[in-house]
This record gives structure tokens, C-alpha cells and sequence, in this order.
């Protein structure tokens, strides 16, 4: 009964992501020319025309600019939970997490990040298996390995500190960027920024690592652990929101554009 | 004759020799050792500001903000942000906006350097082609070891090369305020992003 739930949510996941991707690639040039109806001339390979536009004859293949976009059919509703999730930061995580970090001191902290982190080290060694990269799957199996037997569960990282063996961070969110686009944007309550592709990637890691059957077994237990690692991972990061919002003339475009960029970065790599 | 040859002989000693061909043509200083240079100096003053935080600040701002006009090409990075609402306006108006531009940056990021903790910066690398380059750098903060990777993306003008970019974990700071600076002037006008800037600059002073 349980394990068939996962196997359901596991097929439609991925029937759903074949849908809307294949729409999704229509929509992107579609949102692009409905904001651009002023520039007629511009329908078409808008990106490449653009760049002719600011750069006239520099066409580096190396040094390309990217015009592109992620298209944002949902705005309001994107906007609204944005609003939501600031308020929640800043009345209920961002206090709660100072107040967890004058407790607990930063090494501890860290430590705990790691075991966390080791958890998901599964995750990272499967995507990096099925999009071929031998080594990082190989430098994600080991780093497991070690961190787990000699880094005590994983809340110590002897594979980076002794073997200098870099985190590979993949997810399967990235796995299918190498064959779709990001669909569109969303800005989910809790979740924050994410993507159609990205979220359908992280229901389908979900699914890689153990954690499916805790969640389904130990719901409480499972949104206990999310709830803390968030209040831990927050209590080292306190501050980062505050500057990105800081630097931005609107919060909302800074960290879309922000979240595309990054994600794009991460699948090129 | 024999002065002409002389002169010849000289002349080509001049060409070939890197030394003198640097001091005769005027120095000509590679994309990655632009940036290092840069960045050494930005260090020395942050450690200097380090010392004595509050007396120092205005000091350590004004001399960084010396460095940063050497080394940034701020009408490069202006031009970029608008894309393709550069090309609508007066030159009054182009001015005008590679100097709100320029305080933009200077009011955010000058912040940050009370949070300077001693990072360390390693030089990964550059990728040069024919005008354009691109620096690969990596800030390790000593206290967590986290790296975070810095790029730097220059153009040559004359002699010598600018920044126009910085690109920090993969999100490009030009393409980040374009996107921004396009939806506001989409959804309203140019006047409004000015007066948006104009706006923000005020709160901080």
C-alpha cells in the first residue's frame, strides 16, 4: 500500500513533467514576445537580437550574454506567497534561529549541517550516475563512505578535510535540465523559490533516499527533522536574505532571476 | 649610415624586448593580473580598516570606491543593465544613469565590508578572447570553509582592461538588474526606475 503510493507519485511526477515540459518550451517564447508587443521587430530569436541591439557586431560565442528570462505565468500568486514567506522569515524563522544560534555554538551547527547533508549524499550519487559523470558519482559514493564510518554519521566531513573530496551537488532537478527547460517559476509557501522542473526533481529525490518511507511511516518525526534542519541551516545564513533584499530595487525580480541564474549555472556545470 | 643603423638596431630591441616595448608603449597588464592587483590592494585597505572599524570607515569606503572607478567600467555595466532602453535615451540621461548606477552598487555592497572577516582569495584561472575575458576566482571564508566562486568578466578598452561584470555563484549582477530594471521600466516607465534608485539611494544616506 505504501510503497505503491511512491510508485504513484513516482509515474505521475514524471508524466506530469512530460506534459508541461512540452508545452512549457512554446510558452517560454510566447511569455517573451506578449512582454516585448511594443518591439514587433524583435518576434523570433529574441535573445540573439537583443545582444546585436546593446552590442552590435560581438557575437563571442565564449563571452555570449544571456537575455533569457524564466517565464512567470503565475506572478500574482507567486507574489502573494513571496509576501508570505518574507513575513514568515522575519516574524517567526529569523528570531527562532537567532535565538537557536546563541544556544548552540557555530561548530556544533556546522556539524549538524553535515549530517544532514550526508543524508542527502544518495541523492547527489544517483543523479550524478544517470547524467554520466563517473566521477562525481565515484567522489559522491566515497565521500559517503568515509563521512559516514569515519566522520561519525556524517556530522563530521574527513572526506574534505582529509581527502579533499568536493561535495558534488546534484539533484534531479538537474538531471532534467539536461534535456528540459524550467517550465516556469513558483514561488511556493515554505518552499520558497522553485521551478515546474525543480519541484517535480526534488518530489522524485523524495523518492531516491530513504526518506519517502519515514515520511510515510514517521510523518511526525520526518517534518520534525525538516523543521530543524531549516531552523539550523537558517541560524548560518542569518543576514544573506536581508542583503540580497537589500541590494535589490525589486526583491521579487532580484530573486527570481537570482534562483534562474543559479539553477542554470548548476546544469551547465 | 651608421646612425641609421643604430637607430634600427635599437628600434628593434625596443619592439622585442617585453620590458622596455611595456615602458615605451605603455604598460599593458593581463585581465588576471588587473583583478589580483585589485584585490591585493582591497585587502590591504580591509585589514588596515579592520584595525580601528569606526574611525576608519569613511577612509576605507573612499579609498575602495578609488580602486572600484579604476577598475569597473561603469558605463559598460549601465548600458548592459538597460539592454535595450539605452539606446532611447539622451546622452544628459546616459550619464546620468551610469552615476545612479555606480551609487547603487557603492550603497549595497559597501555594507559589506564591516562583514570582512579575513576571506582569502584564490585565482583560478582566466579565459581571454580577443576583447573579452573572463576571470575565475574563488573567496574562501576562514571561518567555515565555504568557497564561493567569484567571476569576473572584463573588456579591453584602449589598453587596458574593465570590468562590466561580476558573476557570483553562477548569477550574473548585470543580468540580475537588468531583469529588474526591464520589468520596472515594462510595467511603468524610465522615469519610475530613476526615480526608484533615486529613492533607494536616500534611505541609505
Amino acid at each position: 500500500m505504501k510503497r505503491s503510493l511512491a510508485i504513484i507519485i513516482f509515474i505521475t511526477s514524471f508524466f506530469t513533467l512530460f506534459i508541461l515540459t512540452k508545452n512549457s518550451f512554446s510558452s517560454n517564447i510566447n511569455s517573451w514576445e506578449s512582454s516585448n508587443k511594443e518591439f514587433p521587430h524583435n518576434k523570433g530569436i529574441l535573445i540573439a537580437k537583443n545582444y546585436e541591439e546593446v552590442n552590435p557586431g560581438e557575437e563571442e560565442e565564449l563571452f555570449e550574454e544571456e537575455f533569457e528570462t524564466i517565464p512567470d505565468p503565475f506572478e500574482s500568486y507567486n507574489r502573494f506567497f513571496f509576501k508570505f514567506n518574507d513575513k514568515l522569515y522575519f516574524y517567526l524563522l529569523k528570531p527562532v534561529a537567532k535565538q537557536y544560534g546563541k544556544v548552540v555554538p557555530e561548530r556544533a551547527r556546522v556539524s549538524i549541517q553535515n549530517f544532514f547533508l550526508n543524508l542527502y549524499s544518495p541523492v547527489r550519487f544517483i543523479n550524478a550516475g544517470i547524467q554520466g559523470d563517473k566521477r562525481g558519482a565515484f567522489n559522491e559514493f566515497s565521500r559517503f563512505i568515509i563521512n559516514t564510518t569515519l566522520g561519525g554519521a556524517g556530522f563530521f566531513d574527513p572526506a574534505k578535510s582529509l581527502f579533499k573530496m568536493e561535495m558534488v551537488n546534484e539533484d534531479f532537478g538537474q538531471t532534467l535540465g539536461c534535456f528540459f527547460g524550467p517550465g516556469f517559476y513558483l514561488n511556493n509557501p515554505f518552499q520558497g523559490p522553485t521551478s515546474l522542473r525543480d519541484s517535480i526533481g526534488s518530489l522524485v529525490d523524495l523518492c531516491i533516499v530513504p526518506s519517502i518511507y519515514v515520511l510515510i511511516n514517521y510523518s511526525y518525526y520526518y517534518t520534525g527533522a525538516k523543521v530543524f534542519e531549516v531552523i539550523n541551516r537558517t541560524s548560518l545564513r542569518l543576514g544573506e536574505y536581508e542583503e540580497l533584499k537589500r541590494s535589490a530595487l525589486d526583491p521579487y525580480i532580484a530573486i527570481r532571476d537570482a534562483y534562474f541564474q543559479y539553477r542554470e549555472d548548476l546544469i551547465k556545470r | 649610415m651608421k646612425i641609421k643603423k643604430v637607430f634600427l638596431a635599437l628600434l628593434i630591441v625596443v619592439l622585442i624586448n617585453p620590458v622596455l616595448g611595456k615602458y615605451v608603449f605603455g604598460s599593458e597588464e593581463s585581465p588576471m593580473e588587473r583583478i589580483k592587483s585589485a584585490t591585493k590592494e582591497i585587502t590591504t585597505i580591509l585589514n588596515d580598516f579592520c584595525k580601528d572599524p569606526e574611525r576608519k570607515r569613511a577612509e576605507a569606503v573612499k579609498k575602495i570606491m578609488i580602486i572600484a572607478d579604476q577598475h569597473f567600467d561603469w558605463e559598460e555595466m549601465a548600458k548592459r543593465t538597460l539592454a535595450r532602453f539605452w539606446k532611447q535615451r539622451t546622452p544628459e540621461e546616459k550619464k546620468e544613469f551610469t552615476t545612479l548606477f555606480r551609487d547603487l552598487l557603492k550603497n549595497t555592497y559597501i555594507d559589506k565590508i564591516a562583514s570582512y572577516s579575513g576571506e582569502e582569495v584564490v585565482f583560478k584561472g582566466e579565459r581571454t578572447r580577443d576583447n573579452y575575458s573572463v576571470v575565475e576566482t574563488q573567496v574562501i571564508s576562514p571561518k567555515r570553509g565555504v568557497k564561493i566562486p567569484v567571476n569576473y568578466r572584463l573588456m579591453k578598452k584602449g589598453n587596458e582592461w574593465f570590468v562590466y561584470d561580476v558573476v557570483i555563484e553562477g548569477v550574473s549582477l548585470v543580468n540580475n538588474y537588468r531583469a529588474q530594471f526591464n520589468h520596472i521600466i515594462q510595467s511603468s516607465s524610465y522615469e519610475t526606475l530613476v526615480k526608484k534608485i533615486k529613492d533607494k539611494l536616500a534611505q541609505k544616506s
